[in-house]
């Protein structure tokens, strides 16, 4: 099928630089993500690996082939947009049949026999004879999923085909997408800003920001070991707790991260070998809403006050002061918080993240 | 709790848009009855001897239409002079359309340095009254040896209405999303070849407003015809109908009211047809 290489590809917009030196390689049949908040430079990696638009420099290699200068026609790729961009004059056969009607020597049959295969397939043989315009969204999002598929393309694109469906909805087509992706096992590249289809969908994320690659790993690796503050805070729902102006003590052979002369967390001795850089900076301690409990009393912790309760049902986030700051813990339905009342918040110091907080990279 | 008492409503109040409608509507026939009446008297005239007390016809006639299968003196075939009309209009149309399909594509599509610019001065040429031009067209004609023939009138209404025309179909390519082209490109289509197969059909209903308009716009030139068309054999129905009119010294209103009519006929056909699409101009629409 397709590898994709990206060799420092920058686009630029006038002055505005879109996509600056993004280096990515994309294994054959893998499912990636390019994720990000809009304006951070996914969609246009996307289209440029599309041949929508070309690199102001870097390379793009398809199959080991420079495909900068490449038109799309020549790609064998297949592409989903957001607003489905289906064509409102054509039927959904015609829709469907279209990029196949550029195949040579393929009888009207074949063509025949192939859009109703993927009709099937989609699960949209009963609408073959309307026009886009009579379909819902779901029906418009399985039409141009079809299309995309017709020519048997080595690489599918997505950009953001989820994001104009309804919630319910969007969680039943995310799933039958990964069911697709993992029968045809075709390279796919998808874009979203939304962080839990990510983690839902993808082999690998690669998470932009102001048109950087801010770091690429699979869905674990970037939610347990963020790269830096942007990811750690992107990736998560609730996001990730950051406490800020926080150091490291020592004391009888045991590393402490401490605010204000009060020892917040240990840091694991088997983990005191991956902190990168143990000089005494200004840190920022990052812990996520699942990695720390509420307790009425202990030696160590963020002594806390309860703010907020908001009941979800399957759990509570319960929102604590500490230090200035609102942070956001999950915790059992079953637990019972009184407002205002004084408690520690333990962090898993298994679990806990460490940041530079100048450079916003992760030291731990 | 609400009341039935809390919401009855006044006669005025419950027939409030009955009575809007009348009133819109009044106004409107009101306002239009000077024009139709005017087709009416014209039609009805075109097939009587008379009117009596100026419109009350008398007298059913087809001598007023004799124009149709007889010479009159002074007056060319009428027939040669139609044909004549409707190559205008359709070769109007059609070079109007072929260059504005394409140019308000480029402008719609394309960012190039100046395009605002460009496209104010289209708007402005297009403002220009055309008899101002007159001498200078005359001088690019006789160069051009394009006098006294009928593609010198085509090229010129042509040239005189295609900024209109590119700005018109700019407005409709404007409202289509990029992701249309793009998913036409990646369907494995060149760039001339989506827009042919994709772009144009999504446009089809300002090429036909363009169409038709331009075909009304060849159909009714008078200017162009009266001044750089020397002889008989290249007139159009506006020349013919107009030198019916001016051309004798009784006035036989029977003959000019049947000339008349048969030079309006077409035009109300296409407009029935084009109605259609007239008013989806709107959904385009021009945008800068």
């Amino acid at each position: 099928m397709a590898t994709i290489k990206l060799e420092n590809l920058t686009k630029k917009f006038d002055k505005v630089i879109a996509v600056n030196k993004v280096s990515l390689t994309i294994n054959d049949g893998e499912f990636i993500i390019l994720l990000g908040p809009s304006g951070c430079g996914k969609t246009t990696t996307l289209l440029t690996i599309a041949g929508i638009y070309k690199p102001t420099a870097g390379a793009i290699y398809m199959n080991g082939m420079l495909m900068n200068n490449i038109p799309p026609r020549y790609r064998k790729i297949g592409m989903v947009f957001q607003n489905y961009a289906l064509y409102p004059h054509m039927t959904v056969f015609e829709n469907i049949a279209f990029p196949l009607r550029t195949l040579k020597n393929i009888s009207k049959n074949d063509v025949k026999i192939r859009v109703e295969e993927l009709a099937k397939k989609m699960r949209i043989t009963s609408l073959l004879e309307r026009k886009p315009s009579e379909l819902s969204g779901g029906q418009q999002q399985r039409v141009a999923i079809a299309r995309a598929l017709a020519k048997e393309p080595q690489t599918l694109l997505f950009d953001e085909p989820l994001s104009n469906l309804d919630a319910k909805l969007r969680i039943v087509m995310r799933g039958e997408l990964k069911r697709l992706q993992e029968t045809l096992g075709i390279t796919t590249v998808y874009v979203t800003h939304d962080q839990s289809e990510a983690m839902a969908l993808a082999d690998r994320i690669a998470v932009f920001n102001h048109g950087l690659l801010q770091q690429v790993g699979s869905p674990e690796e970037v939610y347990y070991s963020p790269r830096n503050i942007f990811v750690a805070g992107f990736l998560g729902s609730p996001s990730m707790n950051f406490l800020r102006d926080t150091h490291l003590r020592r004391e009888k052979g045991k590393t402490y991260v401490e605010k204000e002369g009060k020892k917040l967390v240990e840091i694991p001795p088997q983990n005191l070998n991956k902190l990168k850089d143990d000089s005494d900076r200004n840190l920022i301690l990052g812990f996520r809403p699942e990695d720390c409990e509420i307790v009425s009393s202990g030696e160590m912790g963020i002594p806390a006050k309860i703010y907020l309760l908001e009941r979800l049902g399957r759990e509570i986030i319960v929102n604590v002061e500490a230090f200035g700051n609102i942070f956001k813990v999950i915790a059992n339905p079953d637990s019972e918080f009184e407002k205002e009342e004084n408690v520690i918040l333990k962090i898993d110091p298994r679990r806990m993240h460490l940041f530079d907080s100048k450079t916003e990279e992760a030291i731990l | 709790m609400i009341k039935k008492e809390d919401y009855k409503l006044g006669f005025l109040q419950r027939n409030s848009s009955k009575i809007f409608n009348l009133t819109v509507y009044s106004i409107l026939i009101i306002l239009s009855s000077p024009i139709v009446l005017a087709y009416a008297w014209l039609f009805m005239r075109s097939f009587s001897t008379g009117m009596k007390h100026g419109f009350i016809p008398i007298g059913l006639t087809f001598n007023n239409w004799r124009f149709m299968w007889e010479q009159i003196s002074g007056l060319p075939n009428v027939w040669h002079v139609t044909l004549n009309t409707i190559v205008l209009g359709g070769s109007v149309a059609g070079v109007v359309l072929l260059v504005s399909s394409m140019a308000g594509f480029a402008l719609s599509r394309f960012t190039f340095k100046g395009q605002g610019k460009l496209l104010l001065l289209i708007l402005m040429l297009h403002a220009f009254p055309t008899v101002s031009l007159m001498v200078a067209i005359f001088y690019i004609l006789r160069i051009t040896h394009l006098l006294n023939s009928l593609l010198g009138v085509i090229l010129l209404r042509a040239s005189m209405d295609i900024p209109w025309a590119t700005w018109v179909i700019k407005g409709f390519y404007d409202g289509i999303p990029r992701e249309i082209e793009w998913a036409g490109a990646i369907d494995g289509y060149s760039r001339i070849a989506v827009w042919r197969k994709v772009l144009l059909p999504m446009v089809k209903p300002g090429l036909i407003v363009i169409g038709v308009f331009e075909f009304l716009s060849g159909w009714s030139e008078f200017i162009f015809i009266t001044t750089f068309i020397f002889s008989n054999k290249w007139w159009t129905l506006s020349q013919y109908t107009y030198t019916a009119l001016g051309g004798y010294r009784f006035a036989d209103y029977g003959l000019l009211t049947a000339i008349s009519v048969w030079y309006i006929l077409p035009v109300t056909v296409l407009f029935i047809f084009a109605n259609k699409y007239m008013t989806q101009m709107s959904l385009g629409g021009i945008k800068g």
